[in-house]
Formats: C-alpha cells, sequence, structure tokens
C-alpha cells in the first residue's frame, strides 16, 4: 500500500458519513436517471454497502457493532456478567498475585549496581559441601585468579555496642570493598576503604547502618568521626550507610566494619589466619561476559594451588560452585512449579466454569443464534461476535483480577516477613502478564463455547464432558493436596517426634566469634554447667553442635539422594533430649574414635547387618539410637549421625538446657547466669517450643492457602455441575415429561439425565487423583514422612468431592422429577 | 480498465459512465451499478481519480470522476498488459 493510498484510507474513515451520503445523493441521480427500457437499479443499501467495503475499513464496523452489541447482551442479563467477572476476578487474580510475588522474589534485582554479575561461591567436594569459606581461602582465591572483577567477603556476628552489655546487634564484619561495589552512596561522611582502612596502622573504622544512626546516636548530623565503642574497643565512625542499602544476604545488619579489624574487635581471634574455620560468605563480580560455568573452571586452578598449601587449605578434588547473587532468591524451580501448578489448577477451574456458564447461556441463545444463521451471518461472523462477547468479560474480569491481586498480595506480605523491598506494585511484568492471562481466558472459556454454539447439537455433548471433567479434575487435585498436607501435618503434631522439646532452652554464646580456643571454650562450658547447675529448675545440660529445629547444620552423604547430620555431642545429650538407646552403649567420657548412629541411619548404610562394630569415617560405632531428626522433622531421606565433642568443635557448640517449668520464664535467669561468667561474651537464647512453632507455620500457612483453593475450586466445580444438570432438565424436560406420563421410575429418569456425567466425572476424578500424586510427590520434603500416596486422603478428598457434587446435583434432579408432563408439552 | 479508458475522454458522472460502456460495446457489456460504484470507490482510494460535485446537462446534481496523472499512467499500464496477452492469445489461436 502505498503512502497517498494510507493517507486516502484514513480520510475515507474520518469523512466516512459525508462520503456515505455522497454515496447515497449519487445512486439516487443515477436511478432517477434511468429510463424505462434499462434493467432495474438494485438495492440501494446494499449497493452503498459493497462500495463501503472497498474502503477497507470494514472490519472496524464489525467490530464497532460487535461491541455494542456485546455490551448490551451483557447489560440485558447483570447476574450472568456480575458472576461471571467475579469468577475471572478469582481466577486470573489469584494467578497475577502469584506472579507478582514470584516477580519481586525472584525476578526482580535487589537494588544494587549490575546485580547481573553477582555471584556466590559454595566450597565443593566429593565428600560434602559447605556455603562458607576460612578469610584466608578467600583472600586466596581473591588474588589468585583471573575471572573475577572483585571479590567480597562478609561474616555477620553479634557484638555489643557503646556500653549496653545486655542488648547487641547483628554487624556484618566485610571486605573493605563491599558497600562501594555494591553501589551503596554514603548518607554522611564516608563509606569504608580499602586502601585506607586495611592498613595495619590505620584506626580502626566502622560505618553505621542507618536505623541504628537514628535509634543509638539521635540521627546525629556530627557523627562520622566521633569515636564509639563497639565490644569495648574504640572504632571511628567513618560515616552512615543509606537505609536503602540492603545489601546481598537479605539478613539485616546494624554497622559494617572491615573484616581486617574482626581480631581488634574480639581480641584472640585467628580468624584472618585460620584455615579449618569457615565462617565467611563468599561474593563476587564476574569480569564482564564470563558465564557461571566459566568462573567456576576458572577457579579450578586456584583451588588446587591452594591444597598445595595443606590439608586443612582445601579439600582434595576442591572445587568452588558460583551461583547468581543478585537476585534476592533464585528461582527454586519445584517451589515455581507447584505455585504455578496451584494457581493454574484455580485458572483453569475458573475458566472451565465459566466456559459452562457461557454454553449454558448458549442454548438459551440458541434461537438468536439460529435466526442469524438463517437470515445469513456466516459461522465466522457469529464466532466473532461471541468471541468479542468473552474478550469483553474477560477485560473487565482482568480489571477486576488487578484488585483482587494487589489485595491478596498485600495480604500475602503482612502475613510473612518479607524484607521490605518487597512491595506490590504493577511493573510491565506484572501488567504483561495480566493481559496474557486474560487473552489464555478468553481463548479457553470463550472461543470453546462460541465453536460449540454454531456447531449443530449433537456435537455438543463431548465438550460439556470435557468442561465437567476438567473442573472435577481441579477442584479433585486441590482437595487431595490439601488433604495430604493436613495429614502430614496431624502426623507431626501428634506423632511421637523421637526427641523432646517442650521443656529445652538453648544457649547459645557463640564463643567461636569471641576467639575461644578449645581449651577456653571447654573451662567456658564448665563453669557454664557449674553455674547452671545452681539454679533452681534447671534439670540437665548437654552441648550440641547441631541446635535442635535451628537451621545451622553440618551433613555428610551417605548414599543416593540421603544426607546425615553430623552431631558432636555430650554422653548426657540422649538422655537430655529423650532420645531412647536401642543397641550398644552411649558415648564415655573423653572417648574418641566412637560414633552413635541413629536406626535410619543404620537402615541406610548396613540394611539387614548388625551396625555394631561397623566403622564409618574412621569411627567404629557403638550404639544404635532411636531416629531424632531434630533439624528436618521427619524427613525421610535424612539420618543422624553422633559424634564425641572433640575439640575443633566444642568452640561451635551450644547448650541444651532442660529445665522443670516454663521454658519461656526461665530465659532471662539462664542468660543472666550466663552473661556473669564471661561477660565480653553475648549469648543468645532460644525456646525449643517456639523454634518448634515456626518450623510448623511454613506448612501450616500452605495448608490454609492450598484449603482455600480447594474450597474455591470445590464450590466453583459444584456451581457449575449444578448449572449443567439445571440446564440439562430444562433442555430435555418436555422429554422427562413424556416418559414420567407413560410410567418411566423416577430412577430411570435421573440415570438417563445423569448418564452424560458418569464418564467425565470418572475422568476427572482419575486426573485429579493423578496430578495431585504428581504435586504431592514434589511436596515431599515437606510431608514430614508422610507417603505422597496416602490412600486415607484420596479416599476422604474423593468422598467429599463426590458428596459435594451429589448435592449440587440433587436440586435440579428433585425439580425435573417434578416436572408436569402436560405443562411440559405445553410450553413453548 | 474499462472504466479508465472511458474517463480518459473527460469527467463523467455515474450514470454517464455505465450509458457510455452500454453505447460504445453495442449492449455487449452492461455494466451493472453493483460493480461500477464499487469500482469507482476503489479508483478513488487508489488515487487514479478524483469525485467532484457538478451539475448534469440534465441539470440535476451529479458527481464528476476525473482521471488524475496517476489514473492516466495506470491506464497505460494497463493498456500495454492488455494489448500483450491479447496479443499472445490471438497467436496462439492463429497457429494453433
Amino acid at each position: 500500500m502505498s503512502p497517498g493510498e494510507i493517507c486516502r484510507r484514513i480520510h475515507f474513515l474520518l469523512n466516512r458519513s459525508r462520503l456515505e451520503r455522497d454515496l447515497e445523493d449519487e445512486m439516487a441521480a443515477h436511478r432517477d436517471m434511468k429510463q424505462g427500457g434499462e434493467p432495474r437499479f438494485g438495492s440501494p443499501l446494499k449497493l452503498r454497502e459493497d462500495s463501503r467495503d472497498v474502503w477497507g475499513w470494514g472490519w472496524w464496523d464489525d467490530l464497532v457493532q460487535d461491541v455494542t452489541f456485546g455490551s448490551r447482551m451483557l447489560r440485558k442479563s447483570p447476574a450472568f456478567t456480575l458472576t461471571a467477572i467475579a469468577i475471572l476476578a478469582i481466577g486470573v487474580g489469584l494467578n497475577i498475585a502469584a506472579f507478582q510475588i514470584l516477580n519481586s522474589l525472584t525476578l526482580s534485582p535487589l537494588p544494587v549496581s549490575d546485580p547481573d554479575s553477582l555471584v556466590r561461591f559454595t566450597r565443593r567436594g566429593p565428600h560434602g559441601s559447605s556455603t562458607s569459606f576460612a578469610y584466608p581461602a578467600l583472600d586466596f582465591y581473591a588474588t589468585h585468579n583471573t575471572v573475577l572483577a572483585s571479590s567480597m567477603g562478609l561474616m555477620r556476628t553479634l557484638v555489643a555496642v557503646e556500653s549496653d552489655k545486655s542488648r547487641t546487634v547483628p554487624v556484618q564484619f566485610v571486605t573493605a570493598n563491599y558497600l562501594s561495589e555494591l553501589g551503596a552512596v554514603p548518607a554522611l561522611g564516608r563509606l569504608l576503604d580499602g586502601a585506607r582502612d586495611d592498613a595495619p596502622d590505620a584506626e580502626p573504622v566502622v560505618v553505621l547502618a542507618s536505623s541504628l544512626w537514628q535509634s543509638r546516636f539521635g540521627a546525629d548530623p556530627n557523627i562520622p568521626g566521633r569515636t564509639i565503642r563497639i565490644n569495648g574497643r574504640p572504632f571511628t565512625v567513618a560515616g552512615v550507610a543509606p537505609a536503602s542499602f540492603i545489601g546481598l544476604t537479605g539478613r539485616s545488619a546494624q554497622a559494617w566494619i572491615p573484616i581486617t579489624r574482626q581480631p581488634y574487635a574480639f581480641p584472640g581471634s585467628d580468624l584472618l589466619t585460620n584455615y579449618t574455620d569457615n565462617p565467611v560468605a563468599f561474593f563476587a563480580r564476574m569480569k564482564p561476559g564470563l558465564s557461571l560455568s566459566a568462573v567456576e573452571d576458572g577457579l579450578r586452578p586456584a583451588a588446587s594451588a591452594l591444597r598445595q598449601r595443606g590439608r586443612d587449605a582445601a579439600w582434595e578434588n576442591e572445587w568452588l560452585a558460583a551461583r547468581p547473587a543478585g537476585r534476592f532468591m533464585t528461582m527454586d524451580a519445584a517451589g515455581v512449579a507447584i505455585g504455578g501448578a496451584f494457581t493454574l489448577i484455580v485458572l483453569i477451574a475458573a475458566c472451565a466454569n465459566l466456559a459452562t456458564l457461557i454454553l449454558a447461556r448458549g442454548f438459551s441463545r440458541e434461537r438468536e443464534i439460529a435466526v442469524r444463521l438463517s437470515v445469513g451471518a456466516t459461522r465466522r461472523r457469529l464466532v466473532r461476535q461471541l468471541l468479542t462477547e468473552s474478550v469483553m468479560l474477560a477485560s473487565l474480569g482482568t480489571v477486576a483480577a488487578l484488585g483482587v491481586s494487589l489485595v491478596a498480595v498485600r495480604l500475602i506480605l503482612t502475613g510473612s516477613t518479607a524484607p521490605s523491598f518487597m512491595q506490590p506494585r504493577l511493573d510491565v511484568r506484572v501488567t504483561l502478564f495480566a493481559f496474557g492471562m486474560t487473552a489464555l481466558a478468553s481463548v479457553l472459556f470463550g472461543l470453546m463455547p462460541a465453536l460449540q454454539a454454531v456447531k449443530p447439537r449433537s456435537a455438543r455433548t463431548r465438550t460439556r464432558g470435557v468442561l465437567v471433567a476438567s473442573q472435577v479434575a481441579a477442584g479433585c487435585t486441590l482437595l487431595v493436596v490439601s488433604a495430604v498436607l493436613t495429614r502430614a501435618l496431624d502426623r507431626v503434631t501428634h506423632a511421637p517426634l523421637g526427641f523432646e522439646y517442650e521443656h529445652h532452652l538453648t544457649l547459645d554464646p557463640d564463643l567461636h566469634a569471641s576467639g575461644f580456643k578449645a581449651a577456653a571454650a571447654r573451662t567456658y562450658w564448665t563453669a557454664l554447667r557449674d553455674r547452671l547447675a545452681g539454679v533452681p529448675g534447671v534439670d540437665a545440660m548437654s552441648l550440641e553442635t547441631i541446635p535442635p529445629l535451628g537451621n545451622r547444620v553440618t551433613t555428610a552423604r551417605i548414599g543416593r539422594g540421603e544426607t546425615a547430620f553430623v552431631h558432636h555431642v555430650d554422653s548426657t545429650y540422649f538422655e537430655v533430649m529423650g532420645i531412647p538407646l536401642r543397641r550398644g552403649r552411649i558415648f564415655q567420657a573423653n572417648e574418641t574414635g566412637a560414633a552413635i548412629v541413629s536406626e535410619s541411619f543404620a537402615h541406610a548404610m548396613w540394611p539387614g547387618e548388625d551396625p555394631l562394630g561397623k566403622a564409618w569415617d574412621k569411627a567404629t560405632i557403638v550404639g544404635v539410637v532411636g531416629n531424632a531428626a531434630t533439624v528436618s522433622l521427619a524427613d525421610p531421606d535424612v539420618s543422624e549421625f553422633y559424634l564425641p565433642m572433640d575439640d575443633p568443635h566444642v568452640q561451635r557448640a551450644v547448650m541444651i538446657v532442660r529445665v522443670d517449668g516454663d521454658p519461656s520464664s526461665m530465659t532471662g535467669v539462664l542468660v543472666g547466669a550466663a552473661r556473669s561468667i564471661d561477660p565480653r561474651v553475648s549469648i543468645s537464647a532460644g525456646v525449643l517450643r517456639d523454634a518448634f512453632d515456626v518450623k510448623l507455620r511454613m506448612p501450616q500457612r500452605m495448608k490454609v492457602i492450598v484449603w482455600a483453593l480447594g474450597a474455591l475450586a470445590l464450590a466453583l466445580a459444584a456451581v457449575g455441575l449444578g448449572g449443567l444438570v439445571v440446564f440439562t432438565v430444562s433442555q430435555r424436560g418436555r422429554e422427562i415429561g413424556i416418559r414420567m406420563a407413560l410410567g418411566a421410575r423416577p430412577r430411570d429418569v435421573i440415570d438417563g439425565v445423569l448418564r452424560q456425567f458418569r464418564k467425565p466425572m470418572a475422568l476427572g476424578l482419575a486426573g485429579g487423583f493423578l496430578i495431585a500424586a504428581g504435586l504431592s510427590r514434589v511436596l515431599q520434603k515437606e510431608l514430614f514422612g508422610l507417603s505422597p500416596f496416602d490412600p486415607l486422603s484420596y479416599v476422604s478428598a474423593a468422598l467429599l468431592f463426590t458428596l459435594v457434587a451429589a448435592l449440587a446435583i440433587a436440586g435440579p434432579v428433585r425439580r425435573a422429577l417434578r416436572i408436569d408432563p402436560i405443562s411440559a408439552l405445553k410450553c413453548e | 480498465m474499462i472504466v479508465l479508458r472511458i474517463l480518459q475522454t473527460g469527467p463523467l458522472h455515474g450514470y454517464a459512465i455505465a450509458q457510455r460502456i452500454h453505447q460504445i460495446t453495442s449492449d455487449v457489456l452492461q455494466v451493472e451499478e453493483g460493480s461500477l460504484y464499487p469500482a469507482l470507490q476503489r479508483i478513488l482510494l487508489k488515487g487514479w481519480a478524483k469525485a467532484e460535485w457538478g451539475v448534469s446537462e440534465t441539470n440535476r446534481r451529479v458527481r464528476f470522476y476525473r482521471l488524475t496523472p496517476g489514473g492516466r499512467k495506470q491506464l497505460e499500464t494497463e493498456m500495454a498488459d492488455y494489448e500483450r496477452v491479447n496479443a499472445a492469445i490471438r497467436a496462439v489461436l492463429r497457429t494453433a
């Protein structure tokens, strides 16, 4: 098309009414001039339409017509329209909400400069892995590579600020480049500077977080240059970081101190020279254009060079795994799949429901459609008309859905501990997603009925079958999954855990961070034990390196997909935690080279054999205890391995205290008693009962959400099925009337009505079971050892579903049986 | 092509175009209004003619179509094409 032609086309569009009048006048003149003998002038209207079509705006006319007609139809049945919009708002709204959360969690980068080039390293070796590093190893990697533009290390610790000993604040010891490398701009003063602050004779400096500056120092604008005390040592305040700075770990820090000053804050610490401790997280910025695997390969020579320095410096065949660090959370494939599957199921249920609704309406509009077909409307034109109505409905629904999603996201965010930078917002991606969902939804619920409406009646039963089946499947899936989750939670709250937690507390003095050596740590523990033994209500104590119900773990891989937690414990541990001895004996005092395993460990390693006397990792098994998954409650793939408390681990242990009364009320007394031993040490205390509740919170919240979705899908399916039966009955009212009049038994009549639903319902149930089984399999980690194919869950879900479906169907069927044959025949 | 050729002799209104075709072809070609007016609209759209209101010889208000330079060029191309095809057909008819 030439540009001139386009201009003329637009000209035709803009001056349509005038040009149309021209055509009309012109044709009128033409007709008048015709003489008797000539053929008659055709229909002027038809002629005008044909001529107008040449202008090429026919589709526009049709569209305007469709939209006008569509909105008239939607206005004419407000109940239908409102129901449809509500269904869409919920179905699409949930999907948008889920996407928004995913968007801000994983797709949106952290507010730091060039987030995509940031990586975090993990130590990997044939016998284990570690997410953190020894400082000298990190320093070695930082200087012996060609693939990293810069390296950052950080370590989170609690310190006492000024003279306030009772409350400690979390700070990060970081490599001096950390703040500036992430693009932080000082709110006041300056940030850390490696060249200046790492020099051995430089004055020790600290950068305060905005929150600490405000809460402790009254937002004093003259704070840079002031000297404050950290763990009693003088530090000069270099500056204040902006409030918007959140760093890479997502955990809060109140101040940043150069990591080279850690021994200054914790006298006696050998962090900077010790290869055996791994407390430092290793972040880096990749050189431009490098892939993750190129960076990993580029660091292999450094790892082997480090190994040359000594056995402690690196493991044999150690390498570093790199993963992107510029997002708050990297994509957790399983989580995304589950969340996506759930919301998609709701969307499908909503669409199938809406399609049923529209299909049913299609029956009542059958006459209109038949008339339009017979006066010459093409099928294409009719489908277009019906689709336009669907798209209009979908657009209205999307607007409502956006509202629903904003409310849902806000609810979810306030109900969880989301980082503050996560705010619900409608960015381009969310909007695009919403429109994509609308398009998908309108095709799903609009196209099928539209195609059906113009098809002969006989071909429709199958579509109805598909709709019934998909609604049943969706409702059934969500019900089964929620039943499985409920049973799993019941199991964990009611079944024996294998250990006790109700009367227990943990005391964590973090001796290692305070620079305690093994001997000093042993002295400290003995003193603490003596002191606590004098506190009324304290019943028993034990040391343990893996705090029960906590997150700090040491694992070893023992087989395919199976891991063991490696605990270093006192001989009193099993008694304190109430873990029963099954075979052999408990550790003796100061024993070495002995090990105790859980029954599951023995079963995994030596199935059917006697584990006593076997050797594993240079230790001889002397005893077998009951399963006590103190960290990952009842995860079937995890087992426990216990070693006696030894020197490198005694600084890292926590004290487990069993008390007589309510553990929460004892916290203050115990912490006070512990602090009186060594005021340098900052103690954090935890009540196991609270930690247990926290562990259960995630599956509990998930259960609530899945139940809500399940109830929603169930309600949708009930409404949809009931509606379909109503329409079948009204369609076949005459037939039912005649049958009743001829003496058919009610059972046969019901059978006749319901026969067409039987197969799709059975198929839907079966499909729902399959999908639910798949989802539960993925969820297995959250199931606390319950089989994902737990038969009771499946049967009860199926029963509940059938019951609700039967109730939904009962009403219309009863009405069908009461049809008066005469009035049914007279109708129409 | 035929309409363009007719318009080459001078601006005409719709009825006159139909009449002229009718006369020239001695009743062989009957151009119906049903094809004439869509054709005229296409010619307007392509810019081969311009329409303006005038008064006919019988004193009626009618719309005259006047060929544009673009229309003349289009006519020439179409005529040339037609001649070529026509000649080819005649050649086939004569020899085969």
